[in-house]
């Protein structure tokens, strides 16, 4: 009997010696990637796709699973990673709706409580007025609203992630117009076809969709869009702006560098397959890959620019 | 466009079948939701051609606003959020000992809703989708206070019980995140409030675990079967009989659901009381009446189908679950948006023909389920009661996923207990949590759109007639409430 106890520990001692290296390799348990969105959305629908590729091509030794936490503007799924064990179990996909709560100072969080692992996408927005519009250009328009500060009406969402470029369009052009709480790109659309709003910031893949009802009056990226060669860039008419999300990952501050290189690799690798980069287009996005430093300093300057124009986002907050 | 439907009636069959079936038996569990169980199913259908992923989807989405009224006939709990009204009657008329009828009138309406929804959508989707966005917040803030005013109607005869649970429910709504300028309010910087009290949570509780905790208070004793009840589940003359209030509680029940974030639960709260309004004998309602099942359920599942029109037409979703399927159309490619009928008509068709196969299917299911479902009253409750506590608790947790919407629940889950012992309705609670947000969402959102002016809400016809229609019921109400308590104290 004593013999049998001294193998049995013996043997346990062995076998957790040669588990010991493997502690080191990560990851050996689920990679959990909270994405702080309902299911449907364009957060939502990224996350799926990078984890059906990660799964289908075996990119992660373990299961990448795909958590949805809504609530609160995101602000409720974001609190879980910050809260989180440092270890890259944990994940964070969000866009720049966390660099907004955190200008605003609506939580006590900023960017740099957290580690970035990867920018994966970049959706860029245009700025649109109803067809029925008498505004034709972006001149016009703003034009218009130094004369009548106040009077147009953006359909958007107050101290969102396109509230802040439609307040840095509105600092450039010493202007300021009223933002109507609306919501997404739907809605919107819904609001400018009612005559209920006379612009708002769409996604591309509202070119095509709205093209009998909208008019694209300029384009938000850096370069004008391969779907509307035609349509001049805000910087072109010479307002140094643009307005697109940037869906990044992130762990929680702490995180081991290399469990962040594991989880960045396969995220990577993921966007690189067919079915991601079909998925990207479908949406209306483009791959915007951006790792380590270039990362770094690419947040950095987001984040600025986002604090840099919060008192126009506060002045234009309704009440 | 033949092929279209022949594929929906061959190859897509399967997956509607399927489809409704488990939309039908989620909904009929308190705790699983048609959103929680489509967002689950949206992943998986990557794998499948995108007509029959939306066939698929669509089904699940109509079966699981069906399956609700199950539960809310058969135990007082309901399944989904729009089956809220459906217990006022419902339960009643099972508990007298005809289940298999109640539920077959539910049955019967949810069908009749479906169809009379379908034939809006396939022949006027265009044309209402036009007006209904010229529906701006105003318009949608002034139907929301007729039916917030409508909540006077349900609660006659315990008027003051009815307005302090509606005050409450008010409250309850109002913690979270600003709808207007989105900063947080009320928290009082505690993280765990920052969305506020969410609907699951707060519902689930406040009905469903409430009324766990008043079953258990009764000496848990299966209900005998000797009572009988009559076995025949639908009767063709019932669709003569009621044909005003089928009729009235689709098209309202439509409506509602085509207007953008206005849905099928607002819907049968809105046909509940405009049928007790115009009904002969409004006593009946809330004892088993069968108009009662008949306009929720109707209007619940018109909405349903209502709401698909501005998705197929325009793009745009007016719920959270028709948000998925927008999603789902956007992952397979299918560009939704105004130009779908236009230029991708198959799909706009494969839905509109997916609805009519679900319909159907859905008919079938319940219609062959129900005399089954019906024995289910019979049974005894201490084998029924903790799965359901078991679904709850999964339930509040999905909202964000965390321990404290659980938390939530247990504390509404009391709050319910104690209304229920004081004879406080929860009904007129959930209504006004429900509604007060839409209301107040729309008001601000007006008020920014005409600088801060109250006067479109006059001068803006629809407004006006909504506004006006709201005093009406509200000095109706107070008139006969009145009127009531002379005559009792003569």
């Amino acid at each position: 009997m004593r013999n049998l106890l001294i193998a049995l520990l013996a043997s346990a001692a062995a076998a957790s010696m040669a588990i010991l290296p493997a502690q080191a390799e990560f990851p050996e348990k689920p990679v959990k990637l909270i994405v702080p969105f309902s299911a449907g959305g364009g957060s939502d629908g990224l996350a799926r796709a990078i984890q059906a590729a990660i799964e289908k091509h075996d990119l992660l030794p373990v299961p990448f699973v795909v958590v949805n936490a809504d609530g609160a503007a995101g602000t409720v799924g974001t609190r879980q990673v910050l809260d989180a064990e440092p270890n890259g179990y944990t994940i964070l996909q969000i866009h720049q709706e966390m660099f907004a709560a955190s200008a605003l100072g609506r939580v006590e969080y900023t960017p740099d409580d957290f580690e970035p692992v990867i920018q994966a996408t970049r959706g860029c927005m245009f700025v649109a007025v109803p067809e029925s519009s008498e505004f034709k250009t972006l001149e016009e328009l703003i034009a218009y609203a130094k004369q009548n500060p106040g009077k147009l009406k953006q359909a958007d969402d107050i101290g969102s992630a396109t509230h802040f470029p439609s307040a840095m369009l509105m600092s450039q052009a010493e202007t300021e117009w009223t933002i109507v709480p609306t919501g997404g790109t739907s809605k919107r659309f819904a609001s400018l076809k009612g005559g209920f709003a006379d612009l708002a910031f769409m996604s591309t893949p509202w070119l095509e969709r709205g093209k009998n009802d909208l008019r694209p009056l300029a384009a938000l990226g850096m370069e004008r869009f391969d779907e509307a060669p035609d349509l001049p860039t805000a910087q072109e008419l010479g307002y140094d702006i643009s307005a697109c999300l940037m869906r990044r990952y992130w762990a929680p501050k702490n995180t081991p560098e290399e469990a962040i290189k594991v989880i960045a690799d396969a995220i990577e690798a993921a966007i690189e397959t067919d079915e991601v980069q079909e998925y990207i287009a479908n949406s209306g996005e483009e791959a915007a890959v951006l790792r380590g430093e270039e990362l770094r300093a690419a947040i950095a300057k987001d984040y600025q620019d986002y604090v840099g124009v919060v008192d126009v986002v506060k002045a234009t907050s309704g009440q | 466009m033949s092929e279209v439907f022949a594929h929906i009636l061959t190859g897509g069959l399967p997956w509607i079948v399927l489809g409704t079936a488990v939309g039908i038996f989620v909904g009929a569990i308190p705790g699983l939701s048609g959103a929680m169980v489509i967002s689950l199913a949206l992943p998986m259908t990557f794998f499948m051609s995108g007509e029959d992923a939306l066939l698929l989807l669509v089904s699940m989405y109509i079966g699981a606003t069906t399956g609700g009224l199950i539960s809310a006939t058969l135990m007082r709990m309901p399944g989904t959020e729009a089956a809220i009204m459906t217990t006022l009657d419902g339960y009643p008329m099972a508990a007298a000992g005809e289940p298999a009828r109640a539920l077959g009138l539910g049955v019967l309406a949810s069908f009749v809703g479906s169809m009379i929804a379908w034939l809006i959508l396939a022949l006027l989707s265009p044309p209402l989708s036009l007006i209904a966005v010229r529906f701006g917040p105003y318009e949608i803030f002034a139907m929301t206070v007729v039916a917030l005013s409508l909540i006077a109607t349900i609660s006659r005869g315990s008027l003051v019980n009815g307005l302090l649970a509606a005050v409450l429910g008010a409250l309850v709504s109002l913690p979270g995140v600003d709808p207007i300028t989105g900063t947080l309010r009320l928290t009082f910087g505690f993280h765990g409030l920052d969305n506020g009290f969410a609907l699951l949570p707060v519902l689930l509780g406040a009905l469903v675990l409430s009324q766990v905790l008043v079953d258990c208070g009764d000496a848990i004793r299966p209900m005998s079967a000797t009572r009988g009840g009559s076995c025949v589940v639908m009767r063709m003359s019932d669709l003569a009989r009621y044909a005003w209030t089928f009729l009235r509680s689709s098209l309202v029940g439509t409506w509602i659901g085509i207007l953008p974030g206005v849905g099928g639960t607002t819907a049968s709260i809105a046909a509940y009381s405009i049928e007790k309004a115009v009904s002969r004998t409004p006593e009946r309602f809330g004892k088993g009446a069968a108009e009662g099942i008949i306009a929720s359920e109707a209007a619940n599942n018109s909405g349903t189908v209502g709401a698909l029109v501005p998705l197929i037409t325009l793009g745009i979703p007016g719920s959270v679950i028709t948000a998925i399927l927008l999603g789902a159309m956007v992952i397979h490619n299918l560009n939704p948006g105004p130009l779908l009928f236009a230029e991708n008509p198959a799909i706009a068709y494969t839905i509109i023909g997916g609805v009519l196969v679900a319909n159907v299917a859905m008919l079938a299911i319940m219609w062959l389920a129900t005399p089954l479902l019906a024995r289910l009253m019979y049974v005894n409750k201490a084998y029924l009661l903790p799965p359901i506590v078991v679904f709850c608790f999964i339930g509040a947790y999905s909202v964000s996923s965390r321990l404290f919407d659980a938390g939530v629940m247990l504390v509404f889950a009391a709050l319910g207990y104690l209304m229920h012992k004081a004879k406080i309705p929860t009904g007129p609670f959930i209504i006004a949590y429900i509604l007060t947000p839409m209301a107040e969402e729309n008001l601000r959102s007006g008020l920014v759109i005409y600088d801060g002016s109250y006067l479109p809400l006059l001068t803006r016809p629809v407004c006006a007639i909504f506004l006006a229609v709201a005093v009406a019921f509200i000095v109706w109400a107070l008139v006969s409430e009145l009127r009531s308590f002379r005559k009792a104290a003569a």
